[in-house]
């Protein structure tokens, strides 16, 4: 087994090198970027409300950027499909419990390595700022991991009963755009209530750092990322083994 | 390890397709022997070989392969065959020595010192990368692979379609060292019926989905001729003893299913030996019986 997902890792890896090189080296700039945007902020005296505004989004998207970087696995699926290495998987002998597990060892040394970088960033950013972002960070980094594992599993689940994922793009599209405008709305009228109950005492950024990055929250999401993990290696096993039809 | 008569039984194989179906096909390949599968394009060779691999599930019928079951076995079965597609399926940033790295980890048989072997009798360059291969050299990178875990049987898909005729008679002649030691087998897939004509022992001919002939190419190849005579003369020749019949300016050729009782039958009619693709030929115009 040691020498099969030995092989199998090999594989994964030199097929998403490239990607893998050129999705770090962009989280690593913007890291990097952001990292030194707010230590020369901080250098220059106190930081101003609307630069800590300004901060605590772009720590946002440093964690949204990171949690979409590490969905490399569509680029391997695309690359089997073009190579003809789907229909070669079936005559091989190994299975899609094998595969799967090796795709999500991969894919979970991505997620810790990034996560890695995105805890140190937050570190580094609320030390500077005085404001406690290491959990906004680590948080809203969870979230969009257990988003894109969902969506993951959708996509799985319906090219393992339904066919391609050719056939099921269109239909993939339609459903999240009907999912938006469904649930953007409420998301949106959340908020703006959520803002309308801030505490007189707290400015809104030190209050929306400290709850969204609450230690609760932490913890909840990465028991719904590890479910989540574990439903998507079994889906994608099952995907694997689906025979052409 | 089973010990097995034949490497490959297929009896009774049904697949239903919108718009084809192979319909309830049976042919055995024995252990040791070349079987070539002959058919013309769409005919069922590709799906009856996706089938007996399991890539695709079938609605009847039972494959046995090497002796064990195709789908409860599998991943026994899987270690003991080699495939080769009618294209590479490896990815092009790879590498020979990669795919080294990547097969030797899933056969327990893979011998590194054989595939260097075949590397180096094919010329392959092992550091190049395989999307810079011509298609000869794909094909041969293809069949290195499969020859290299001493796999029991080896399944070929249109594997020498599109290649050159030096580079198609340089693996058929791999192929015969191969069997060599009597315990392998070749199931090969071609509409190029002079390569099956050249190494294999038994044949198999498909068409719309149904098989029309399995035996023993040299019985088949004895066995059927081309009679040739006047269109006047048709009349005398028995239905029972006629494929399909072939009109052109100068009179008519007959394919007839047994030359030597012909020959005594119509004394007059000169009886030329067919070919595989003669055979072929006339087997697909069996239902129209007269065509030019």
């Amino acid at each position: 087994m040691t020498a099969l997902y030995r092989s199998l890792r090999f594989r994964e890896l030199t097929l998403l090198r490239r990607t893998l090189k050129l999705r770090t080296v962009l989280l690593a700039g913007f890291l990097l970027m952001m990292c030194l945007t707010v230590t020369q902020m901080s250098a220059f005296g106190s930081v101003s409300d609307d630069d800590l505004s300004g901060m605590f989004f772009g720590t946002l998207i440093a964690a949204f950027l990171g949690g979409f970087l590490t969905n490399a696995e569509y680029d391997a699926d695309k690359a089997d499909e073009a190579a003809g290495w789907k229909r070669c998987r079936l005559v091989l002998p190994y299975s899609g419990a094998d595969h799967a597990a090796v795709r999500y060892q991969i894919k979970t040394g991505i997620m810790l390595i990034y996560g890695a970088c995105l805890l140190l960033y937050g570190m580094i950013v609320s030390a500077a700022c005085h404001v406690p972002f290491t959990g906004a960070t680590v948080n809203c980094y969870l979230l969009t991991l257990c988003l894109l594992e969902v969506s993951s599993i959708l996509r799985r689940a319906a090219a393992a009963v339904l066919g391609s994922h050719q056939r099921l793009k269109r239909l993939l599209l339609l459903a999240g755009a009907l999912l938006a405008a469904i649930w953007l709305p409420g998301a949106l009228g959340a908020l703006l209530r959520e803002e309308r109950t801030l505490p007189g005492n707290s400015d809104p950024i030190t209050y929306l750092a400290s709850h969204i990055g609450a230690f609760y929250v932490t913890l909840l999401t990465f028991a719904v990322l590890c479910g989540l993990l574990y439903l998507g290696k079994k889906v994608t096993a099952l995907e694997f083994d689906r025979r052409e039809s | 390890m089973t010990d097995y008569e034949n490497a490959i039984e297929i009896k009774s194989v049904t697949k239903r397709y919108d718009g084809f179906t192979l319909d309830s096909i049976s042919f055995d390949v024995p252990k040791g022997c070349i079987m070539g599968f002959i058919g013309q394009n769409g005919a069922g060779k590709t799906t009856t070989i996706r089938s007996l691999l399991h890539i695709t599930d079938i609605d009847g019928g039972e494959i046995r392969l090497l002796g064990l079951d195709h789908i409860k076995d599998e991943t026994a079965i899987k270690k003991r065959i080699a495939v080769v597609f009618d294209e590479l399926p490896f990815h092009d940033v790879f590498n020979a020595r990669d795919m080294a790295r990547i097969f030797e980890g899933m056969y327990p048989e893979w011998d590194n010192a054989v595939y260097m072997q075949y590397l180096e009798r094919f010329q392959l360059p092992t550091a190049k990368q395989i999307g810079n291969f011509s298609k000869g050299m794909k094909m041969k990178l293809q069949i290195a692979c499969a020859l290299s875990h001493n796999a029991e049987l080896l399944v070929m898909d249109e594997a020498t379609t599109g290649l050159d005729p030096v580079v198609r008679d340089e693996i058929l002649h791999i192929f015969m060292e191969y069997l060599q030691n009597g315990e392998r087998s070749i199931l090969m897939s071609s509409h190029i019926t002079s390569d099956l004509e050249k190494i294999a022992d038994m044949v198999t001919f498909i068409d719309r989905g149904k098989i029309l002939l399995t035996g023993c190419k040299d019985e088949i190849i004895e066995r059927h001729g081309i009679l040739k005579c006047d269109k006047d003369k048709l009349g005398e020749i028995d239905a029972e003893d006629t494929v399909s019949i072939r009109l052109n300016s100068f009179g008519a050729e007959v394919m007839v299913n047994d030359r030597e009782n012909a020959s005594y039958k119509y004394r007059g009619c000169v009886i030329d030996p067919a070919s595989l693709d003669d055979i072929m030929l006339y087997y697909v115009h069996r239902d129209r019986k007269e065509w030019s």
